[in-house]
Formats: C-alpha cells, structure tokens, sequence
C-alpha cells in the first residue's frame, strides 16, 4: 500500500515536472525577438562610437593628430599593432556591433515591408561598412552576421565592398522614398525621421566613398560629383551625433580622456594649427597641466561626433573639382573652411575669417600646390576621424615624416602603416581567413602605390 | 581597535540570556550567591537552594596498567546538563544535587556506561573500548550513513577543531593544506576575501567550486565577484565554530547520487548537535593581522623621465615614472605654499632655490599598512536527555583590515533540535542565521586601487603628506578644493581611495532544514529532509567625483537575492539476505530549485560632496535586473551487497530531469560502482599487532551534468537609454537547442593500511577522471554577428595520487605525539576543446595581455602571453642594439599556474594539559603572472632598478640580418651592452614581456601554528566552571619562497577558474592571536 503511494507520488511528479521544467527555462531577462525601433537608437549610438574610439585613435596615432604616451598606445606610436589587444576590439566593435544590428533591422524591416527603416539602416550600413573595408581591405560581409549559419564567412574583396557600399547606399535613397508600413520618429536619433535629410546623407556618403577610390578610379570624381549635387545644401544638415542628452550620454573622447588618457596631441598637429595661426585651435586642443588633448570642441562632455559633415561635403567637392578639371573648387573649399571655422569657433568677424581664406584657403597655385591646400583643410576637418588617416593614404598629403623608431618586422621600411592587421579572433576561429595577417605596409585595392 | 571591539547588541543580548537562563550557569548564582543575591533578587527572585554534593574520580582506560583517559564525558543521568569532562589525568569532580542517583561516562570509542552513585562521593571507572573501534560512521551522499570500513572509495574527514585552530574567519580557507586532493587558494588578505577551493583539480572549463552541503541541504558558495574589491565567496557565511565534522567528498563514486550540481565534488558539513552533557561553552579569540610579503621599491631615484638621456626631476602630476634623477642630487626649495609638500618643491642641488634640506626616500608602505584586528565571540550551549536535545550558538566576528578602512564582520546565529517522538519516528529540524558583510577597499587592476596607486608612488612623493594617520587626514591626501592630492592624476591616492571609494555589502542568510525518520519494521524505514538556502545581499560601492576609475563620480547598488530549495525522500531496506550476505537497498527522490536575482543600479557625479547615496547622484544612468532559474527532479537508488564483513559491493544509478536541458535529453541517467575488500579479515590479520587492517578500494562512476539557465535561445539585451530611446541589441552569445549532459567519468583505486594497532596509518588513492562533452560558450568569429556559440565541447582529464599518513610515533601517559601527512600530485590535461576551437581564454587579456587559457594537449589554465623571440636552439634573439627582441604577434604559453604537488604535515604534540600544533604546507611550483613587478619596473620603482646606470649584456644571440659596424652578425653571441634603463624597458609591454614576468609560486609555509593549555581540575574545580582552555594560535608564521611580489597565494580573479596572476593584488597576512575558551 506505501509502495504504491510512493510510486503513485513518483509518477505524478515526473509528469508535473516535464511540463513545469520548460517554463523555467524561459529567460524572463531578454527577449528572443524585439521591433527594429528599439534597435535602430542602438545602431546609430554605436556607430558614433565606434567612429570615436579606438579605431580613431590608432589612425589619428597614424595620421599624427595624437601621439602615443601611455599603455597600448605606446606601441601604436612605434607603428606595432597588438592582433588581439588593439585590433579585436575594434573589429568586435564593427560586428558585434553596427553592423550585426544594421544586418537585423534590415532584414527585419524588409520582412514587414517597411523600407524606411531598411533605408535609414542601409544608409548606416554602407557607412561603417565603407569605414571597415577603409581600414582592412578586404572583409566578411555577405556571408557576414549568420551566426550559427556560417562559423567562417568568406571574405569580400575591398572593391566588392565598395561597389556593395555604392549599392546599399542607391537602395536606401529609393528605399526613403518608397511607401513604407512603419517609418522612424524619435528613434532616428539622429535625424528624428527627417528622410529628406538621410537622402542627402546618403548622397554625401556615395561621394566620400568614390573619392576613396580616386588612385583606382579616374572616374571617381565626377562620380562624387554628381552625387554631390544631392547631397548636404547647408551646415545644420550634416550628419552627426549629438551626445549631452542626459549626463549619463558622454561624448566617447570626453571618456577616452577621463580613463584611458594615452594619447595627446602629436607636435605636428600643434605646430601646423600655430603656424596657420588658425582660429579653431581653441577648440582643437586643450591644454591642462602642460599636456595638450583634444579640445572641447570634439570632448566636451556633450560635445556630438561628426559623421559626415558639411564642410567635409564642400572640401572634398573642391577636391573632386580640382581633378575633375572643373571649376568652382575654391568656391567650395572657402564655403567649407568658413563652414567649419564658424562651426568650432562659435563664431568669428568677417574680417578675421576672410584674412584665414586669403591666407590658407586661395587656390592660385599649381595643381599640386592647389591639392595640397586643399587637403591640408580637409586633415584639418577631418580632425579626430579615421578619415584623416584615409585621407593621407589615397593623397599623400599632407606630407607626413614617419617616426623614426618606427621600422619593425610587422611595419618593414618604417613607413607610415598603410592598413590595419585582422584581428586575432579572424585568424584563429574564421577558416576562410585569407592566409597570413598582412603587415602594415601591404596595400590593399584602392591603396595603389 | 577600538573598532573591532564595538558591542555587537544582537550578540551582547544572546549572550547575557544563555549566560542567565542556562542551569549550569545559575550553578555559578548559587555559589556566589551571597554576592550576587542582589542581583538575583532583582532578576529572578530567589533561586532554589539545593543541597549539594561532589563527586569526583578516575576514568582510566581497562588496559593494564590503565591508562587515564582525557576528555571523558562525566554527567547526571536525567540532567544531561548537570556534567563535566575528565581533565588530563582522567579526573573529575562534579558538583551535583542530592537527587542523583546514576552517573554516566560516554567515551567516543568506548562502551557507555551507566554507574549508580549509591551515596559515594568518590567514584572511579574504566571504559573498556567498543569491539567495532574501526568501524566509524560517516555521512555519505545524501546524508546516508555508512560504515567507513565498506567504503569503496576515499572519503576524508576535518573535526571542527581543526578548522578553528588558526581562527581563520572564511571556511575555506579554513580548509587550507588539511585535506589530501584539496587545493584552496585565497584571493588576498583583505578582510572576507574571497578563497577558491578546488576538488582533485580543475575539471570543468566552466565552474570548479564543490558542492557546499550542510545538515543535508545543499547551500550556495557562489562568488558575485567585481573588478574593483575583494568580495566574499559565500561560505563565509558559514561560522567555522558551529561546525562538528566536516568531510569532503572527492571522487565521482562519492557524489554520484547528488549527481548535477556535485560534479566537482562535495563538501558535507554537519553542524553540531545537541546531546547529553553539553553545557555552555563560550570562546573568545583576538588576532592580530600584519601584511607578510611585499614587492620591494627602489630607494635611490626620484619621480622624472629622461629628457634625451639625462634624468629629470618631474613633480605631481607631471609623471608616473620614477626614472628621474638621483634623490642625493636633489632638494627641497622650503616653499611652504607649494600645495603637493610642506617641505617645497623638489629642485636640483644646484638650483638657486635649493635649501640645504634634503630628499630622502618615504616609506609610504609602512605609513599606509595598518595592523589588523579580528575579534571573535563564539557561545553554545547544548543539552538534551537523549530523547530530545537541543543547540543554539551565536557567534560575532568582527575584522579589520591591513588596508586602512576594510573591515568585515559576521553575526551568525544558530538552533537546532531532534526529538525521538516514538519509537518510530525521530523528527529534527536546525536554522542558521548569519549577518555578514563588510567595507572593502579597492584593488587590483583598477586605478582607484590601492596596491595600484601605493607601489608605483615615487619614492620621492610622501603618500601621507606628512601625518602620522593618513587614512584619518583629509589634508594627506586632499586639497582644499576638493580634489585629490596625489603624485599622477590618473592614480589615486591611496589613502584618497581606502576613504572615498568603498564598496558596502550586508548579506542577511538564513539555512535551515526539518525531517524526519520513520521505522516500519527492523528492516525497512523511510526518511524526509526539506531544507533551505535563502540569502539577500545589498551591495553599495561608490567611487567619489574626484576618484580615477571612473573619472567621474560613480555609485553602484547592488542588490541580489538566492533561494533554493531541496528535498530529499528516501526509502531504505536492509537485511541478512542469506547467512554470509548482507544488503542494503534505497530508493531516494529529490526536488531541487534554486532562483538568483541580481539587480543594479548606477548613478554618476554626486551632488552634494562626500556623501554617496544613490538619491545624491545627477543622473542614474544604468538599471537592470536578471533572474536565474533551475530546477532539477531526481530520482535514485543506492544500494550495497556485503560478504561477512570485509567485501562490500555497492552501487548507485540517478535519472535527473533538468531544466536547463532541451526536453528531449530529460531524464539523462548516470550510475557508480565501488567495491571496498578488507583483506586482513579473510587472512586472519584482524589481531595481528603488525598488520591490523588492509582495505583495498575500487570504484567507477559516471556522472551527469546539465547546462547553465537560458542556454538554448537567442536574446537580445537592452542597453542604456540612446537619447531617451529604449535601446535593444542582439546577445553576443548563440544559444544552442540541441545540447547534452555533460559527463565526468572516475575510475578510483585505493588502499588504507594501518599497521601496529592503528599507531600507523597509510591511505593511497589514485584517480583518473575525465569530464567530456562539456558545455561551453566557445568563441567564435566575430564577423558572424557573434561572439561566443554554446556547444558541447571540451575533455579535460586529471590524474592523480592522494596519500595520506597518520602515525603517532609517542603514545605515553603524559606525552603523545601524532603526525599527519597529505600529499596530492594532480596532473591535468585539457584533452580537447571540439572542432574549430584552439583555445578558451578565462580572465581579461587587458592585464597586460596575459591570461589564462585551455589549450588541447595543455594542462587547464596555462598563462599565456607575450614571449622573447628566439631562434631554434632556445637562444633569445637580439638586435644591433643589444636588446633582447619580442614579437608581439608571437604570444604562446609562458607558464603553468597548476602546482606539481602540495602538502600538509601536522604535528602535534599533547603533554599533560598542553597542546601544540603546527601544520606545515609546501606548494611546489604552480607559476604566477607577476604584473605588478612587471608594471613596477617598467614604471623605474621596482629595487630591480637600482641597477639602471650598469651596463649588462643580455645573454642570447643576434637576429638574423643584425648588422653591426658593417659587418653581418646574425646568429653571433651577443656582446652589446645595454642599460637596464627606462629606455629598455620603455620597449616592452607595460607589464614587461609576459613570459620575463613569469615566476615560480612555490613555497614552505608554517600555516598554523597552535599552543593550547587546559587547565587541570585542581585548578578548574576552584572555579564556577567546567573548563577552562588557553591558546595562542599563529597563521602564516614562516614563508619561505622565491616568489619576488607579495605572497604567493594569492588571486587577481577571486573564486573563478582564472588564476595564477597577481596584478596590484593586496598582499596576504601573517597573524598572531590569543583566544580563551571556558565550558560551563
């Protein structure tokens, strides 16, 4: 009689527990699935971040804005790359990241039939795609962001990401302005929905990613052109990332500088903003204590990141204007310095600022000389982004000196390093990974010597 | 001081209630009566008067000529609390009442006996010992009792005396050196640090602790570690004092039954009982702790960097480095308003504002170590008749740290009772109670951490600005602004930081269990036990505006919650089965759930200064909350066949439903096998005075093990708000919905010899365990969108020898003298890590990129890093300008953290009243990541630095393609000279190249040491007490080591399977103390 009970009472618990023991396996932490507007604030805090931090801070060591001083970017400075400790953050930052994200809300927005989303998002997309592929070359993306689905995505050549960049980026300019289910509001933090203005960017981006390939494609400045005409028409409309919100949304430099403050400005960048007597070097640099970092223009603690800005839009036009052979480059060039100059200083006379012009933004040289006035502007602009670096490798200019100390095995010649290395986390766990890591001197595709 | 010993007014009320309502206690009333008549007037009103008489005697043992025997149980039959213990020469005196008419003396190993008084006043004994001397009982899985001759496998037992010789406050490390294939590890000695223990190596890529089981309930020893402060591994929780016996479960065979959350092995404790003849006990101890290791600083050169080669003084805030130049060259320009020292700034001897007054080195190691103190308090008092018998403790610790400012204090509280309600059915029910917690200062790879900001202070910078008590001087390490005053700004002070930035916890935990046991007939009975961990703990750590971690003002509120609940039913029946055969059979169900929460919440920058609230904050700027569910359903057998005596069969089979398994993998089964063969039984031996009692034991186990909460699904997380936007994003982790058990298979083989009448004891265990199939979050691309994939992967294997020694080499009437020997050689090998994973990594790479990773083929933790280049015959390589050459992108194993043996030896020695101990522990090799030398030479303050104007030629041999003078040198021995100087070091990592900071963590250490007296009757019975009991007890007293950083034992991680690395780790103690027991 007991045993039976027993048994009885055995039974009935194994039966409860089966369907009791699946229920207390549901996380009620994190959900399994979300809509694309809680992740789309995501995807453009991150992109602002990730174009703000470390990346910036191994090409602006590169590009001489910053000098190494302290910690892991010592080594930067001697032209030395840690494949785990400098470059697997960074590539986790780009896809764990953005990109993961952008990937989802794409798809996801696809799938409901809301190709205002997906346009926003592709936009964003071709940006830190573009950003990548900038500095490594060849990269994971359309076998990217499977999960379980392909442990080892193969990679796209840097000239197939760029033609994916140019596509993604014509998709999202038909995609704004398609009919669309769901459309962004305060969740474009950004923009706040303005689709118009996503449109422009989207010009702005296909114009800058054709200018990076100027040493492949000799078309690539009318091409930028000709998106230009579509792009930013005004300053406020650049793209950029506003931080301050609250006082828990810091500007990621004014963190950089508060934790890890191992880099400060290289003597270089100093030099030349005193020998331009150039009105923005207030809000460049920073002084305290005699040590010299980024100014509270760009590390405020609510100072916004730029993105793709406007005067960026009208330097690289009087660029594109120079090798097309077309005119109205200074025009642009001057709307662009006085753009920035107006931007970062709060505000300057008239008088100040044309004597600036007349000084360091006229084009009444030779074509070279003309180049390297303009591109001395956009280095200026370009202050604190990976774009400077790229800059300096699709031009030559301005005309870096290498550090001495900066010839070993990994960067042969001491050059100024021409790439980034793939990260250690490709090497060991990504079976396609092409072979060796390459060295910091390898050109990839649009790098042509 | 003065800290340490604030009342406790929970433990003060506990203890003036025992003190005033216990009958032994009131026996001190009535002999003091006319003092305290006044006072009994006003409490109690009259207290009875008895008539009195004393009895006393001789307990001797029945050997000829007896022998006395010590610590016999003397007490009145029908007042179990009325009693005494025999003293050293086996006399006793007891003051009794009229009424009493039987004595009973109770002897462990000895036959009870009952003796009628009949109006003696003088009564003396011998004990004869019980025939079955071996046949002790231990409490194996489940809380089943077996005999430890039928054991099939190694089971090992700790008496609560031992663990409180050495007073240590945390339980496991309580453990340290005294069990044979336990390794514990304490993380610091900070107050309530955290230790790791772990079982017959690490096995798991996943979690190592045992399972912690008291009274029979399972119990939570997890460790909710930060990166800022030392926190507590949760059996700190547990009060050492109120532990009777505990006795670890180490192989497979052991723990198969409680199969998943055993895997690593179980440590059982059971908590004391009450019983006949307890009486009161109170015990009060005072340690006194000093810091035992430390790195060494340079005592020559000031704060500066070279400017082109030459040496420059730079001041606060101007450098880290202490490259600067000579002190003997340097100083002080007698500026009084110079804000950084009230001697002035620091000038060239030549410099027009020199004064006479010279720079000399501080010592800022010994300003800011303090000595630390720990009180603790411990009260029980026990009793019962036999039938019903009770146990209520409390206990109050309290600690101070070497770190000024780090305290930890623990108020535990404990009831317990049984009671034989019928003949049938015994019912038992036990509640702990504990309060613990502590403030904890900042350590570690953290800037706000006080090693950090302490051992890379130039010598030429006084921490302590002067005042003798620092940590109590706002004006030593502040300015009148506000801000910090410290020699770099982005480390802190710390004497800033042991003030400002302080992490708070409280844990409030209650334990307890009620069962049953029922008796159908003589062979069959049944057996219930519920029982329950339940804990809260409230966590505040704050880092204030001006603090460096954060950069900004920073508050954390930590709060988490623990419940489980587990209950066991067991059907057993035993029986003759035929004349020869024996058996045994239970049949058992087991209900497990358990449900963490944690939730935290940050603020940044504090509005009012100095006061670290999370309503004084400007913005709360992170908030989140996680549950954690398990349940597990059990359903298992134990059963043992035996032949006459000395051939013991048993076995054991579990089906576990859990959870945390997809349904289609539910009940996964797992079984054991053992079998114990007393040798000398069938030879004869058994009264052989030479060779008494051989055993061999064999056993072979599988168990199960289930996967960790969520597992199976992909989530997204939400991050901070962006903008007033919710934000969600996709978990970096790939679930995995078709996972399996894990499993650990043990094969055990051993033997316990004892040898000329158990005088001599040897018990060797060989294991070989493998864990396959494990379940692992391995690292993945991270261009699939993912970081890490939850798989079944992964064998790790550990083979290993135990052996044990017991002698007592001097077995006199006075004099007796025992030693006891554990010795474990463990060897692991991560066999496989599954396809496409070449290794795991456990701990940030951010410290100085060196971690601890499995590897296949290597043993589990190796530390992995940055090398020296060398060429194929070892030879380091070097370059044209004489220095040793690394490649950054060539890391690989640099060292292995896991010792090739440890030992414990214990000697004690008894004379007369005396008791002295000292228990030996020797570690050989197990290598540690020394970041902090590393950082400190890179920095120009480590001794080593002394040396900097030398010239040395590194050994090794030139690169290929060196060129010097023209000429090729490649593969030549090096001849040119470098200096040890901020330029050599300024080549390498931050914290040196990994494998040059690699060193050996042996060491000999004299971990305990204890001299204790009890005082004789002659002495006692003059005074209203039962016993009386002196000790002086000293930890870590001797450690002999090569190891240049401070102790050796010691753990950047905590209680986690990263281990082996010390980087600005607070160092470990060394204690003396003083502790008084008395029994009434």
């Amino acid at each position: 009689m007991l045993l039976r009970n027993i048994s009885l009472f055995l039974l009935a618990t194994i039966i409860l527990a089966a369907c009791e023991l699946e229920e207390t396996n549901i996380n009620p932490n994190d959900p399994t699935d979300v809509p694309v507007t809680v992740l789309l604030p995501t995807a453009m805090e991150e992109t602002a971040e990730n174009l703000s931090e470390e990346a910036a801070v191994i090409a602006g060591i590169f590009s001489q804005y910053f000098v190494g001083v302290d910690n892991r970017a010592l080594t930067v400075e001697s032209y030395l790359l840690d494949e785990a400790f400098n470059m697997n953050p960074i590539w986790q930052d780009f896809y764990n990241g953005p990109l993961n994200v952008l990937n989802i809300i794409i798809e996801k927005s696809e799938a409901a039939q809301a190709p205002h989303y997906a346009g926003v998002a592709k936009v964003l997309m071709a940006l830190n795609l573009g950003t990548a592929a900038s500095l490594w070359g060849d990269i994971p993306y359309t076998q990217a962001f499977q999960g379980g689905g392909d442990f080892s995505p193969d990679y796209d050549s840097q000239e197939d990401v760029y033609r994916s960049v140019q596509a993604l980026l014509d998709e999202a300019i038909q995609d704004l302005q398609s009919e669309s289910t769901l459309s962004p509001g305060d969740d474009d933090v950004i923009y706040q929905g303005d689709l118009a203005l996503w449109a422009k960017a989207a010009h702005a981006l296909k114009a800058r990613y054709y200018m990076h390939t100027i040493k492949r494609d000799a078309e690539a400045p009318a091409k930028a052109l000709a998106a230009m005409a579509n792009a930013f028409q005004a300053p406020g409309e650049g793209l950029v990332y506003a931080y301050g919100f609250t006082e828990a949304e810091q500007n990621p430099w004014f963190i950089y500088f508060k934790n890890t403050p191992y880099v400060e400005i290289d003597a270089y960048f100093s030099d030349l903003l005193d020998e331009l007597d150039d009105p923005r070097k207030d809000g460049f640099i920073r002084r305290s204590f005699g040590l010299e970092r980024v100014g509270d223009f760009y590390a405020a603690e609510d100072a916004s990141v730029p993105i793709m800005t406007y005067p960026e839009l009208k330097i690289l036009e009087a660029e594109a204007r120079l090798r097309a052979g077309e005119g109205g480059a200074e025009a642009a060039l001057q709307e662009g310095v006085r753009a920035h100059i107006q931007e970062v200083t709060g505000g300057i006379s008239d008088t100040e600022l044309d004597a600036y012009l007349d000084a360091h933004a006229t084009l009444d040289g030779d074509g070279t000389a003309n180049l390297r006035t303009v591109l001395q502007q956009l280095y200026l602009v370009h202050f604190t982004q990976v774009e400077g670096w790229t800059d300096y490798r699709r031009t030559g200019f301005p005309e870096l000196e290498p550090n001495p100390d900066g010839s070993n095995p990994q960067n042969p010649g001491g050059g100024i390093p021409r790439r980034f290395i793939y990260p250690q986390n490709e090497r060991l766990f990504n079976n396609s990974f092409p072979a060796e890591n390459p060295n910091l001197q390898d050109r990839f595709w649009w790098d042509a010597e | 001081m003065r800290e340490v010993f604030q009342p406790h007014l929970p433990f003060l009320h506990f203890l003036l209630t025992i003190l005033l309502v216990f009958p032994p206690v009131q026996n001190i009333f009535i002999m003091y009566r006319p003092i305290l008549i006044v006072v009994g007037l006003c409490l109690f009103g009259m207290l009875p008067a008895m008539a009195q008489q004393t009895i006393s005697g001789t307990v001797t043992d029945d050997a000829d000529p007896p022998q006395p025997l010590i610590g016999v149980s003397v007490f009145v039959k029908g007042s179990p609390s009325v009693g005494t213990i025999t003293d050293f020469n086996g006399q006793y005196s007891l003051n009794t009442d009229e009424a009493a008419t039987t004595l009973i003396f109770s002897y462990i190993g000895y036959d009870r006996l009952e003796v009628p008084v009949e109006g003696r006043n003088s009564i003396d004994v011998r004990m004869g010992e019980s025939a079955e001397v071996l046949d002790e009982v231990v409490v194996t899985a489940v809380g089943i009792e077996r005999s430890k001759k039928a054991l099939g496998y190694s089971a090992e037992e700790v008496g609560g005396e031992q663990l409180v010789n050495a007073r240590e406050s945390n339980l496991v490390n309580a453990l340290s050196s005294k069990v044979a294939g336990v390794q514990v590890t304490s993380s610091s000695g900070n107050p309530g640090a955290s230790a790791n223990i772990v079982i017959r190596g690490r096995t798991s890529l996943n979690e190592n602790s045992p399972l912690f089981i008291i009274d029979g309930v399972p119990i939570d020893n997890s460790f909710a570690g930060s990166n800022f402060t030392d926190q507590s591994n949760r059996a700190i929780d547990i009060n050492p004092d109120d532990i009777e016996t505990l006795n670890i479960l180490k192989g497979g065979a052991a723990t198969a039954l409680y199969g998943v959350r055993a895997a690593n092995g179980a440590v059982l404790i059971t908590t004391k009982k009450g019983r006949e003849g307890g009486g009161i006990s109170l015990s009060q101890s005072v340690t006194f702790d000093r810091v035992n290791q430390l790195p060494q600083q340079q005592q020559l050169f000031a704060q500066g960097a070279p400017t082109g080669n030459v040496p420059v003084y730079l001041g606060p805030g101007e450098s880290n480095r202490s490259w600067g130049p000579r002190m003997d060259t340097l100083r002080y320009d007698g500026d009084g308003t110079y804000r950084y020292s009230p001697l002035g700034r620091i000038v060239g001897q030549s410099d027009p504002t020199a004064t006479d007054q010279r720079v000399v080195p501080f010592d800022n190691f010994d300003n800011f170590f303090n000595t630390g103190v720990t009180s603790n308090t411990y009260l029980s008092a026990s009793g019962g008749n036999g039938e019903t018998n009770y146990f209520v403790s409390s206990g109050y610790l309290r600690q101070t740290g070497i770190v000024p400012n780090s305290t930890f204090e623990r108020f535990t509280l404990k009831v317990s009772g049984d009671t034989r309600i019928s003949d049938r059915l015994k019912v038992s029910a036990s509640a702990n109670y504990s309060n613990s917690g502590g403030d904890r200062t900042n350590r570690g790879s953290n800037l706000s951490g006080v090693m950090l900001g302490l051992t890379r202070a130039p010598v030429s910078f006084d921490l302590a600005n002067g005042f003798e008590d620092a940590e109590d001087a706002p004006a030593a390490y502040s300015f009148a602004d506000g801000t910090q005053r410290t020699y770099w700004s982005a480390y802190d002070n710390p004497f800033w930081s042991v003030n400002r930035n302080l992490s708070r916890d409280r844990v409030n935990r209650i334990i307890g269990n009620a069962g049953f046991e029922y008796t159908f007939t003589e062979w069959l009975s049944a057996s219930y036990r519920a029982g329950t961990d339940y804990y809260f703990e409230e966590r505040t750590s704050y880092w204030d505006n001006n603090s460096n971690e954060f950069g900004t003002g920073v508050i954390f509120n930590d709060l988490y919650s623990y419940r489980s609940l587990n209950s066991d039913f067991l059907l057993t029946a035993q029986g003759a089965l035929t004349k020869d055969f024996d058996g045994r059979l239970t049949l058992g169900h087991n209900y497990f759930s358990e449900r963490g929460y944690s939730d935290v919440t940050e603020g940044e920058n504090f509005i009012i200064p100095d006061f670290y609230d999370i309503s004084n904050v400007s913005q709360v700027s992170f908030a989140d909350d996680n549950v954690t569910r398990r349940q597990i359903f059990g359903t298992f057998y134990d059963g043992q066949l035996s032949f006459r005596d000395y051939l013991y069969f048993s076995f054991t089979g579990r089906w576990d439903w859990s959870s945390t398994l997809p349904t289609t993998e539910v009940p996964f089964f797992y079984d054991s096998y053992s079998l114990g063969f007393v040798f000398t039984e069938p030879l004869g031996l058994a009264t052989n005075p030479v060779f008494s009692f051989g055993k061999l034991r064999f056993s072979y186990a599988r168990i199960g093990k289930d996967a960790f909460a969520y597992a199976l699904d992909n989530f997204f997380v939400l991050g901070s708000p962006v903008k007033g936007q919710t934000a969600f994003g996709p978990a970096t982790s790939i679930g995995n919905p078709n996972l399996r058990p894990e499993e650990t298979r043990t094969l055990e083989i051993g033997a316990d010899l004892r040898f000329f009448q158990n005088r001599l004891g040897i018990d060797f265990t060989w294991y070989d365990l493998e864990s396959v199939d494990q379940i692992l979050a391995v690292p993945i691309t991270f261009s699939t969108g993912f970081a890490t994939a939850i798989t079944n992967a992964g064998r790790v294997r550990n083979t290993g020898v135990e052996i044990q020694l017991r002698g007592t080499p001097v077995k006199g009437r006075d004099f007796s003298w025992d030693v006891d020997l554990n010795f474990t050689a463990n060897e692991n090998t991560v066999e496989e890590l599954g396809e496409g994973v070449p290794d795991l990594s456990f701990g940030s790479a951010g410290v100085a990129s060196t971690n601890n990773r499995a590897i296949e083929g290597e043993p589990f933790g190796v530390l992995y890093g940055t090398r020296w280049s060398r060429d194929e015959n070892g030879n380091r390589l070097i370059d044209a300008e004489g220095y040793p050459i690394y490649d950054p992108q060539d890391p690989g194993i640099v060292g292995d953290p896991n010792p090739d043996w440890i030992m414990g030896l214990r000697n004690s020695f008894t004379f007369k009243g005396f008791y002295v101990s000292a228990l030996l522990d020797v570690r050989q090799g197990g290598d540690i990541f020394n970041g902090t030398v590393g950082v400190m030479q890179n920095l120009g303050i480590h001794k080593s630095t002394e040396s900097r104007e030398e010239e040395v030629v590194v050994e090794g041999v030139y690169a290929e393609g060196t060129i010097i003078e023209g000429e090729d040198v490649s593969g030549q021995a090096n001849t040119t000279p470098v200096r040890l100087d901020s330029r050599y070091y300024g080549r390498y990592p931050f914290a040196g190249v990994s494998e040059a900071s690699i060193e050996d963590g042996s060491w000999v250490r004299l971990r305990e040491v204890t001299v204790s007296y009890r005082f004789p009757q002659t002495i006692v019975g003059k005074l209203p007490v039962r016993s009386l009991e002196l000790g002086i007890s000293g930890r870590n007293l001797l450690l002999l080591t090569d190891y240049s950083g401070i102790d050796p034992e010691t753990n950047l991680a905590g209680a986690s399977n990263s281990f082996g690395r010390d980087y600005f780790n607070t160092p470990n103690t060394q204690s003396l103390g003083v502790n008084l027991k008395i029994g009434f």
